[in-house]
């Protein structure tokens, strides 16, 4: 019996209503019975061994034995209640946004950035290349292509997310100056090494599009 | 027994991409910063630094943000399909990323990567089982029955 660590796959039909027969004519074995607080400690070791046939997911409704994979829903009262951070997209505060919104953006540009290697390595190599060799060039592309556009994808997710929950904090509330400043801040920093100009070009890309990715999620 | 800190399976997948990389690249940071300090010239360590995170806390962050979601990938392809959740699936999950990870490099590299991997999440499921365990309070002491007084 493997009760701590999660519940059998619930008994076939069968089998339980052979079994009903068999459980009413022991009812020792209810469900609030059997526990094993002080006092019920000695009456437990009275209490025969369980049928085999009793389905153990009765036992303990509450901890959702015998269910399929458990499914959680976002709990009210659990979610982020920063005034005006309530979006579309459900969060828990800014370590939610963060591991969300960079998983995103890393998964998105690994994905974009795969399947632009894989196409450039299909174009290099010549069509009557043998399979080894273009598989291997493909491969190459993709490692090369991807992981490249995917870093970069996700640091500046990563950097947009800290500087905007370090506002949000210090303002203790989230408007959409929030958002354009740390993402200005963002994209001024990913071209710090460029000098002035580049940096001002990219704060500006930065900011105006999350800008509009903030105007464009309050809207829906 | 479900674990109600993490989201549901085929999301918590973006999640776990996103923790890993964030950890990766956080923790490359500081890493790489301190090792670009010291292994620049005086005069330039600030800059030496400063280079070195920014060409090599991505990298780090790309390799743990793979592995991370690689293996929440397989965790949950395996919590899937054995419907129930124990301490194998952690360890089944992690051979397979090590396997996964590393096939490139051949058969018996990814062999041996395997059985590093799953060895090593074997270890941290114990680890963590035992922490728990102690972390876990006595259950009290019966109370002993004692003859009422007259």
């Amino acid at each position: 019996m493997v009760w701590p660590f999660g519940g059998s796959q619930a008994a076939p039909a069968a089998a339980t209503t052979a079994a009903e027969p068999a459980v009413s004519s022991t009812p020792v074995v209810a469900s609030t019975e059997f526990s094993s607080t002080p006092e019920h400690e000695n009456k437990a070791a009275e209490v025969p061994f369980l049928p085999d046939d009793l389905d153990i997911s009765k036992l303990h409704p509450l901890a959702g034995l015998g269910k399929d994979l458990d499914v959680l829903e976002l709990e009210d009262d659990a979610l982020s209640d920063l005034p005006g951070s309530q979006g579309f997209l459900p969060s828990r505060g800014w370590s939610d946004d963060l591991c969300y919104g960079s998983g995103t953006m890393y998964m998105g540009g690994l994905a974009v950035g795969g399947a632009y290697g894989f196409a450039e390595g299909m174009r290099t190599t010549p069509a009557n290349a043998p399979a080894k060799i273009r598989i291997n060039a493909v491969l190459n592309a993709i490692t090369r292509r991807g992981p490249y556009l995917g870093n970069t994808a996700g640091i500046l997710a990563i950097s947009y997310n800290i500087f905007n929950g370090i506002f949000d904090m210090s303002r203790s509330y989230h408007d959409i100056y929030n958002s354009i400043a740390a993402g200005a801040i963002t994209g001024a920093l990913y071209r710090s090494t460029m000098g002035v100009k580049p940096m001002a070009i990219s704060a500006l890309l930065m900011g105006s599009a999350m800008g509009a990715w903030n105007i464009a999620t309050s809207a829906l | 027994m479900a674990d109600h800190t993490r989201d549901p399976c085929p999301i918590v997948i973006i999640n776990d991409f996103g923790g890993a990389f964030a950890m990766g690249v956080i923790g490359g940071t500081i890493w790489h910063g301190i090792k670009g300090f010291r292994n620049s010239p005086t005069g330039e360590r600030r800059a030496g630094a400063f280079s070195a995170i920014r060409s090599r806390a991505p990298v780090v962050g790309g390799n743990f943000g793979s592995w991370g979601g690689v293996f929440s990938i397989f965790d949950c392809t395996i919590k899937g399909i054995r419907r129930k959740e124990d301490p194998f699936n952690p360890i089944m999950a992690g051979f397979c990323t090590g396997g996964a990870l590393a096939m490139r490099g051949g058969f018996k590299h990814a062999r041996n990567s395997a059985i590093t991997c799953g060895c090593l999440l074997a270890v941290f499921e114990g680890v963590g089982m035992v922490i728990s365990r102690m972390l876990t309070p006595a259950a009290p002491p019966a109370p002993i029955a004692q003859p009422l007084e007259a």
